[in-house]
């Protein structure tokens, strides 16, 4: 970590004084294990392909810091066990006019997260007493080890029937059931009584779509309709203290219609309008230790309604290898959801009044052989249209553009495969690529001196796959941050420098 | 003929010139009715820092500029500097500096403001071991004393921002000790310093004792001060355990001390006779802790006693809103004179637990420590637990306010107390005396 806050060498204990300086990450260990299996069989009389799904995981880690990296942990740590099933059915008509895909699936997953150390850390590993309490991830008296529980199980099901060889009709089905529980053996038995409420999160979804061609192919439409139920019954935790257990309901019609019209052999436009909405997920709600952060729940989350227009133009040569592609959309916003950022707590999910984005992408791709390129760049502009009457923020927030989100960035990919190699009938392919994200602001942009920004990032990653024939095996080299920048996330952490990747596959059925 | 013809124009133009240099002469010296006006005296300045509320209805963005007493009009942050994107600090100013005390992660940073508005970072230090460090207290250009949730006052250089000692009251400390407040059997389980003054060669050091720092419940009803004798104090020393002189303790009044609410205000001052008052401010006002604590007052400590003056009582909320209404704020302007915000409960949000302290529902009063009387300032509703920290200039006092989705400072006139709304400001202002 550069720029960061270490002991100068005349400091003692008693007398902590520090300097600006760089430190290595201490407390960041992370050891992951993941087995899983496929087993299925395909071309039966009731099914094209029917898949059991299985997978089991281990991650072990230490937690350098939450969602900000003001002050480093040095002791927190948490293990995670998930186990995880799923299993496929598909299968079409005969006469090929329908086709069902239906997924049933259960996830359980436990963790432990233990932060008792009475201990206060500096970034280059020295630490002192903590003058109070204990936990380096909050204000506890005891410390936390929050034990998260969460049982999940869902059914999703797919179905597109051809009406007529011009028209098809699709009808998705998404239900999930998400059941959470948190115990917390070092708070006071006072405080554990709300934790040990389960809470549930219920979802379904259906969306029905037609697809239509008319004029020899050239104009396509997709009208759809999609229906969003939620329920949701969620502990509050306000202020280190655990409440009620809150019940929310959504109940929520989406619909929109995409048109892509093709102009002639080489210009084609597509147009849409949709009015989208998105549900809070369960780590949302329920918040939760994951992804590097500790989330705090917050049960009041309503889904995030959009009204999104979007239009296209595409360009493609006369031999169809080089592709153009401008767009423009925009997003008139409502409750959009949004991770804040609660000093020394973790962080949280809001809703924001209102939001309006505006954007233009661009994009290219050329394939040549063995050689493909792909370049796009994505400019847009969110910014807060309203506040709410209850909204702390100030009204001179309103028309300021939402921090902590990129809002310019491209990406440039070269691949270049090597096939007739004279020393192996392996096939050895190259990806060399760019990631560029303009700087941007983490708080509102008030026009101020010096505001407080991440950097710019230009990322150049290089990677080398070796391929047996018939890709009985693989082994891959990576390298990513190849000039070794310094990178940041969203929230300014910065991020692995340079790094390097070894990965090796082994496929037993082609054996 | 051409000669004499030049000779007279050139003699008339001479003595012309003379003349007229004898009349400026006469004009400009010697005549007392026309003197030049002496140059009209700069208006003074004050540092504001305003503070943006950010998305996630906690954390704020400040901006430091200068500003002149005589601005009108909208003041936006672009001729300001960004101080911090996002958290929660406080702020004081000694020396022409602005020390930006930032709790959320425990550091100071120095920054000083220029007559241009230049602002630059001068130095910075850790603060961690304080856990959350309350107000600072400056003795002179080499001394200055900082505590917080710690039983060590961290004494610091605040010329080089370098820590240098430390005052050690664990002795003193009754952080372990049992507690039948707020309930029997409790125990004290940390003490904060939250503020710190400083008289003579006395040190004032107000606690904050607390049952679980948590939720901040508080572990006694009365007003706690640590007394510290500085002669006895090594500044380059760890410990100085030995100048700590007493615990005082007033059950009149609860905790005293701002530990860094509303933006680096104080609720301990001096006058002009060397008496320190201090405002027993229930916990901010809380009105939760009602009935247990007394009504909101002002102790005092005379000057040369370093004990509570048992003859010295003011219920500062008896003489303004009535006795329930919480006073916030401690704004002295001399002679006995102070503003300070009164809270006026039933505007409270009812289903919002922290609206006595966020919400607008404080009024701006002005009180006199002497006679023991109050006025009311204006009406308007202020977040007064936050819009706190003024600035005084001759007879005018420039006050922070903020309402719903309005931001301004305020000018009262001292002697009539008239109010008006001086200059609307991007975010919540507050002022710092700049000499």
């Amino acid at each position: 970590m550069d720029d960061v806050l270490v002991w100068d060498e005349s400091a003692t204990p008693q007398l902590p004084t520090t300097e600006r300086g760089r430190a290595r990450r201490f407390n960041d260990a992370f050891d992951s294990k993941l087995g899983r299996i496929n087993l299925g069989v395909r071309d039966l009389s009731w099914a094209d392909e029917i898949v059991l799904f299985s997978s089991l995981s281990r991650v072990n880690r230490e937690w350098q810091h939450d969602i900000i990296p003001n002050n480093p942990w040095g002791e927190p740590s948490s293990e995670e066990d998930s186990w995880s099933s799923a299993l496929t059915w598909r299968n079409t008509s005969n006469d090929g006019r329908l086709s069902l895909n239906i997924t049933g699936g259960y996830l359980e997953n436990k963790l432990d997260f233990l932060d008792t150390a009475r201990r206060t850390y500096y970034w280059d590993g020295n630490f002192i007493p903590k003058p109070a309490g204990a936990g380096e991830s909050g204000n506890y008296d005891n410390g936390t080890s929050p034990r998260t529980e969460l049982n999940s199980f869902f059914v999703r099901s797919s179905l597109i029937y051809s009406i007529h060889p011009k028209h098809y009709v699709n009808l998705t089905t998404l239900f999930t059931q998400d059941r959470f529980k948190i115990t917390n053996s070092a708070l006071p038995v006072e405080r554990q009584e709300g934790l040990g409420e389960p809470q549930e999160l219920l979802k379904n979804y259906i969306g029905l779509s037609v697809e239509s061609s008319f004029m020899q192919d050239r104009i396509t439409n997709i009208i759809s309709a999609k229906h969003y139920y939620q329920e949701s019954d969620v502990v509050e935790f306000n202020a280190f203290e655990t409440g009620d257990l809150i019940e929310n309901s959504s109940n929520s019609i989406g619909y929109g219609d995409v048109i892509r019209y093709r102009i002639s052999q080489n210009f084609t436009s597509n147009i849409g309008y949709e009015y989208t909405i998105r549900q809070p997920d369960q780590e949302e709600l329920f918040g939760g230790i994951a992804d590097g952060r500790i989330v705090i729940p917050n049960p009041y989350l309503e889904p995030e309604l959009s009204n999104n227009f979007n239009a296209s133009l595409e360009w493609k040569n006369q031999q169809g290898n080089l592709r153009l592609v401008s767009g423009y959309f925009y997003r008139n916003t409502e409750d959009k959801l949004f991770l804040r950022v609660v000093p020394r707590s973790g962080s949280q999910y809001i809703n924001l009044t209102s939001t309006k984005t505006t954007g233009v992408e661009v994009s290219a791709d050329y394939k040549k052989d063995n050689l493909k390129l792909f370049i796009n760049g994505s400019y847009f502009s969110t910014k807060l249209k309203s506040i709410s009457e209850e909204s702390d923020l100030s009204q001179s927030a309103i028309g300021l553009r939402i921090p902590n989100e990129p809002y310019l960035f491209a990406n440039f990919i070269s691949d270049y495969s090597f096939t007739k190699l004279s020393f192996t009938k392996a096939e050895i392919a190259l990806r060399y690529s760019v990631n560029y994200v303009n700087s941007f602001l983490i708080s509102w942009d008030n026009n101020a001196t010096g505001q407080a920004t991440t950097p710019t990032q230009t990322i150049h990653n290089l990677s080398a796959v070796w391929r047996a024939p018939k890709e009985r095996w693989s082994l891959g080299l990576e390298c990513r941050n190849l000039l070794d920048e310094q990178a940041f996330d969203n929230f300014n952490v910065q991020k692995p420098g340079r790094s390097f990747y070894i990965k090796a596959r082994l496929f037993l059925d082609k054996l | 003929m051409k000669k004499p013809h030049y000779f007279i124009k050139r003699y008339v133009f001479s003595w012309c010139l003379l003349l007229s240099f004898v009349l400026f002469l006469s004009c400009s010296d010697d005549d007392p009715d026309t003197a030049i006006e002496p140059e009209p005296a700069e208006p003074s300045q004050f540092a504001m820092v305003t503070s943006t509320l950010n998305s996630d209805g906690q954390t704020r963005a400040f901006f430091l500029q200068r500003v002149s007493v005589d601005s009108t009009g909208t003041i936006d942050n672009s001729g300001a500097t960004e101080l911090s994107p996002a958290t929660s600090a406080m702020i004081h100013a000694f020396n022409g500096s602005i020390f930006f005390s930032d709790y959320a992660i425990g550091q100071m940073v120095k920054w000083s403001v220029d007559g241009s508005n230049n602002v630059s970072n001068q130095a910075e230090m850790s603060l961690v071991e304080l856990g959350f460090q309350g107000n600072t207290a400056f003795r002179d250009e080499n001394s200055a004393f900082v505590g917080g949730l710690s039983t060590s006052i961290v004494i610091f250089n605040p010329t080089t921002m370098t820590k240098t000692g430390t005052i050690d009251f664990s002795e003193f400390s009754k952080v372990g000790e049992s507690t039948d407040f707020p309930m029997p059997g409790g125990t004290y389980q940390a003490e904060s310093v939250t503020e710190i003054i400083i008289r003579d060669n006395y040190l004032f050091a107000s606690l904050m004792p607390l049952t679980n720092i948590e939720s901040f419940q508080p572990a006694e009803i009365g007003c706690s001060i640590i007394v510290v004798d500085l002669n006895q104090v090594d500044l380059n020393a760890v410990g100085n355990a030995d100048a700590v002189v007493k615990r005082i303790y007033d059950e009149r009044g609860s905790s005293t001390g701002a530990w860094g609410s509303g933006g680096g205000n104080s609720f301990m001052q001096m006058d002009e006779n060397n008496d320190i008052y201090v405002l027993s401010h229930n916990f901010w006002a809380n009105p939760f802790l009602r009935p247990s604590f007394n009504p909101a007052c002002i102790l005092r400590i005379a000057n040369g006693e370093t004990d509570f003056d048992e003859d010295y009582y003011f219920d500062v909320e008896a003489i303004s809103g009535g006795t329930g209404n919480g006073v916030m704020n401690f704004e002295y302007y001399g002679n006995g004179k102070f503003l300070a915000a009164v809270q006026d409960p039933s505007a409270a949000d009812p289903d919002n637990p922290f609206s006595y302290f966020v919400d607008p529902i404080f009024q701006w009063w002005s009180f006199d420590l002497y006679d023991q009387s109050a006025s009311i300032v204006t009406e308007e509703y202020s977040r007064g637990a936050l819009a706190a920290v003024s600035y005084f200039d001759e007879d005018s006092g420039y006050i922070p306010f903020e309402s719903s989705g309005e931001n301004f400072v305020m000018k009262v006139d001292l002697t009539t107390l008239d109010a008006v709304q001086h200059i609307e400001t991007v975010g919540l202002p507050a002022l710092y005396d700049l000499e």
